[in-house]
């Protein structure tokens, strides 16, 4: 028998004993990472819940001056017995209107909100404050502000899908939170601020986030119907000025 | 490659298949299996009077002691998820019933303890009340309306009697002179888990001022006009009804038509009125209806003359009906009005069609010559409806006939009202002829043919209600060849002017009779 012959039969048979090895549990042993998340309570759900929020005054009094928003962060990694900052900085997007620092939102280095931006002891979450500013040009537009976490000597950024948020807010009527695609395909259509001013001037609600995600499903058909209705009646009386949104499109309800 | 590297990487192989766990049986020995004797299929008890008590036997092939337990849970669920209950632990079973009146199922669990092989028997367990079983008679004094129960405890022969019964349970009698009477089995509500809305066996009531439903096991009001619609409080006025269809509650009011779409999560309550087109055309909906559990409804418009349905139980419009290509009126726009309509005959078609097959009639008014009336053939294909029309003469009876029903798939006969006198009619050759005729001062109040199947109270009727004086008298009639017998089966008497009637049982659901008049 040839020798290389011996050597591979050893070798098979040494692989035969050690291929039964318990499996080992993989330790984390990467520095502290932070990432933006879901809330906690729909943690389970959709770990991309609330990438993206819109907040407006329109409801408030004229006595509120500034709002605050919450996002929710989180960290990978041990927690630890200090509370631990963590930093955030306004990115420019694109395309689209910008909220200016210390016009419409306070600066995240801002004195008055530089500590709110912190994990508490033994905590692997936080609830983030983006505090809003009621500007006067609000009531004419929208704006946007982009967040993102920047490393500093606590926490490395987490997941790059994770580490940005955009919150949209204004003074005037916008599209609440919960007034998503699948509730415009199948209960109130394309938004529009014309037609969100409707729904709130036929059936006399409020339609803000809070109104929109606790409706039971048989009152969101009941007010899919009246708000259809209403639309078409709206149009009989207008024949020469339907109802249109303000791009232009036909305001319409799925039937 | 060598032949030695072949064998070595074959070698290789077998290695690494080689560990696999033996799952092979190797015991030859007979399986066990426990045969359960004398429990019966069906039980039925009253809730809150008798103890279901059944006492069974039970052995195994195989050596070991065996240990009982009663598990009890509730059929026609929806909108919640139900636990079995261990009711006992004992061999024999002595259980208090308290339970709701519907169907439930006793479940027998046996276990032999050394083995622990587990072999169980099923029976359903009808519950009633003194509520759940009789004719129910909706009436009033001209004024307010109220339910009489006749009581069927042994089988279809009324035995006892329960007046004034819905205020009696309510404190308060219903607004409005009496109209119609129906039921629901899907009908939602949460008066059985105050934190979740299911299916709760509930009556109907409708007058000329108020509509409610209300709770078959007590007889109290679950809603009615005050929070019976989702857009608030609502005038009940006009042509009222409710009735089942496939799919969906739906009621009339002031001649619109609201539905709850059974089949999604519903809190028991109306939604808006359905449109009759995409343009919201105006519309009044004549009070008859077409109807049944398995199929949608066919309704009349009797403003725009339009035949008219709503598609599946759902969605904001009604559909107009399709004209079939040999109709000799048209479905739309037709310038009649009802003055009823009746079903039939309601069969399933298989392969190829899997649909039902609505038949039904109409008696149809001109509205620019109103001495022109037809009595026609409706046959409802999906949403086309085939109508066939056959004048109606003056001098006809059924020319001034006010109350009608049709022998709903039996004889091919319509009975109607005329001058206080039952005729038939016969829907073949047109021949008409006397049934019944009333005592000197008595009223016909309504006429109407019921069936029932369940074995011990089955029935077949031609039921006439009339009113003498204060008090009315309902004659319940079995038939030869379409014909009355000479004699009433029964007669229930009671106070008051009787419209409506209806006959309640545990197995009653919304398939139970076509909804119409």
């Amino acid at each position: 028998m040839k020798p290389y012959f011996i050597l591979i039969i050893v070798g098979i048979a040494c692989i035969s004993f050690i291929s039964c090895k318990k499996d080992q549990y993989y330790i984390f042993d990467d520095i502290p990472r932070v990432q933006f998340g879901p809330p906690i309570s729909t943690l389970k759900l959709n770990e991309y819940t609330d990438s993206l929020k819109s907040e407006t005054f329109f409801y408030e009094s004229q006595d509120t001056k500034q709002d605050t928003v919450y996002f929710d962060i989180y960290t990978v990694g041990e927690t630890s017995k200090k509370d631990r900052k963590y930093q955030l900085q306004q990115v420019q997007l694109q395309g689209i209107e910008n909220a200016v620092p210390g016009k419409h939102f306070i600066p995240f280095d801002d004195p008055a909100v530089a500590d709110l931006y912190v994990i508490k002891s033994d905590s692997v979450h936080a609830r983030v404050p983006i505090v809003i500013l009621r500007d006067g040009e609000l009531k004419s537009k929208t704006v946007n502000l982009g967040i993102s976490i920047v490393a500093n000597a606590n926490f490395a950024i987490g997941e790059p899908t994770k580490s940005w948020r955009k919150l949209q807010f204004t003074d005037r009527l916008s599209q609440p939170n919960a007034w998503t695609a699948s509730y415009s395909t199948y209960y109130f259509g394309a938004y529009s601020v014309r037609k969100h001013e409707f729904m709130i001037e036929v059936t006399a609600q409020r339609w803000d986030q809070n109104f929109i995600a606790t409706l039971p499903l048989d009152q969101m058909n009941y007010y899919k119907s009246v708000l259809g209705m209403a639309v078409i009646d709206y149009n009989k009386q207008h024949p020469d000025a339907p109802l249109r949104a303000e791009n232009g499109d036909l305001i319409t309800f799925p039937n | 490659m060598k032949k030695i590297n072949i064998y070595l990487l074959l070698l290789g192989f077998l290695l690494v298949l080689s560990c696999s766990k033996d799952k092979s049986n190797y015991d030859y020995s007979e399986k066990e299996h426990i045969d359960i004797e004398g429990i019966e299929s069906k039980y039925t008890v009253i809730s809150l009077k008798d103890t279901l008590k059944i006492s069974p036997s039970a052995k195994s092939n195989k050596e070991g002691e065996l240990e009982y337990r009663w598990g009890f849970y509730e059929t026609n669920v929806q909108g919640r998820s139900e636990p079995l209950d261990t009711i006992s632990r004992n061999q024999n079973l002595s259980y208090y019933i308290t339970e709701d009146a519907k169907d439930w199922v006793v479940v027998c669990i046996v276990k032999n303890k050394k083995t622990g092989y587990t072999q169980y028997k099923n029976a359903t367990v009808t519950v009633s009340t003194q509520f759940t079983r009789g004719w129910y008679v909706l009436k009033d004094d001209g004024n307010n309306s109220d339910l009489d129960l006749h009581l069927t405890p042994q089988n279809n022969v009324v035995n006892g009697k329960i007046e004034n019964v819905y205020s009696t349970a309510n404190n308060q009698k219903i607004a409005g002179k009496a109209n119609f009477i129906s039921f629901s089995s899907s009908y939602k509500s949460n008066v059985l888990n105050p934190s979740s809305y299911s299916n709760t066996r509930a009556l109907f009531l409708v007058t000329e001022k108020d509509i409610q439903a209300i709770n078959v096991n007590n007889l109290k009001k679950i809603r009615d006009k005050q929070n019976l619609f989702l857009g608030g409080p609502q005038t009940i006025s006009g042509t009222t009804g409710a009735f089942v269809g496939s799919s969906a509650n739906y009621i009339l009011n002031n001649g619109q038509l609201y539905n709850i779409y059974a089949m999604s999560a519903n809190t028991g309550q109306f939604g808006n009125k359905a449109m009759i087109d995409g343009k919201n055309s105006a519309y009044e909906l004549s009070k008859f209806m077409i109807s049944g559990a398995s199929n949608d409804p066919i309704l009349f418009d009797n403003l725009g003359g339009n035949f008219v349905t709503l598609a599946n139980g759902s969605g904001s419009s009604m559909t107009i009906f399709s004209n079939d290509a040999t109709n000799d009126f048209s479905t739309t726009n037709n310038n009649q009005k009802a003055l009823f309509l009746g079903m039939k005959s309601n069969i399933y078609l298989p392969a190829p069609d899997y649909y039902y097959k609505t038949v039904g009639y109409a008696i149809l008014q001109d509205k620019t010559d109103p001495s022109l009336k037809s009595l026609c053939t409706l046959e409802k294909n999906k949403f086309v409806l085939k109508i066939k029309k056959d004048s109606i003469g003056p001098s006809s009876k059924l020319y001034e006939a006010s109350l009608h029903t049709l022998l709903f798939e039996d004889e091919n006969l319509l009975y109607f009202v005329n001058n206080n006198q039952v005729y038939s009619r016969n829907l073949s050759n047109g021949f008409e002829q006397l049934q019944f005729s009333t005592a000197g001062g008595e009223q016909v109040t309504f006429i109407k043919h019921l069936k029932y199947s369940e074995s011990g109270y089955a029935f077949n009727f031609v039921v006439i209600g009339t009113k003498i004086g204060s008090n009315y008298k309902i004659k319940m009639f079995t038939k030869n060849s379409g014909n009355l017998d000479s004699n009433p089966v029964q007669t229930l008497e009671g106070t008051g002017i009787a419209r409506s009637l209806i006959y309640i049982a545990p197995s009653v659901s919304d398939y139970t009779y076509p909804w119409s008049y």
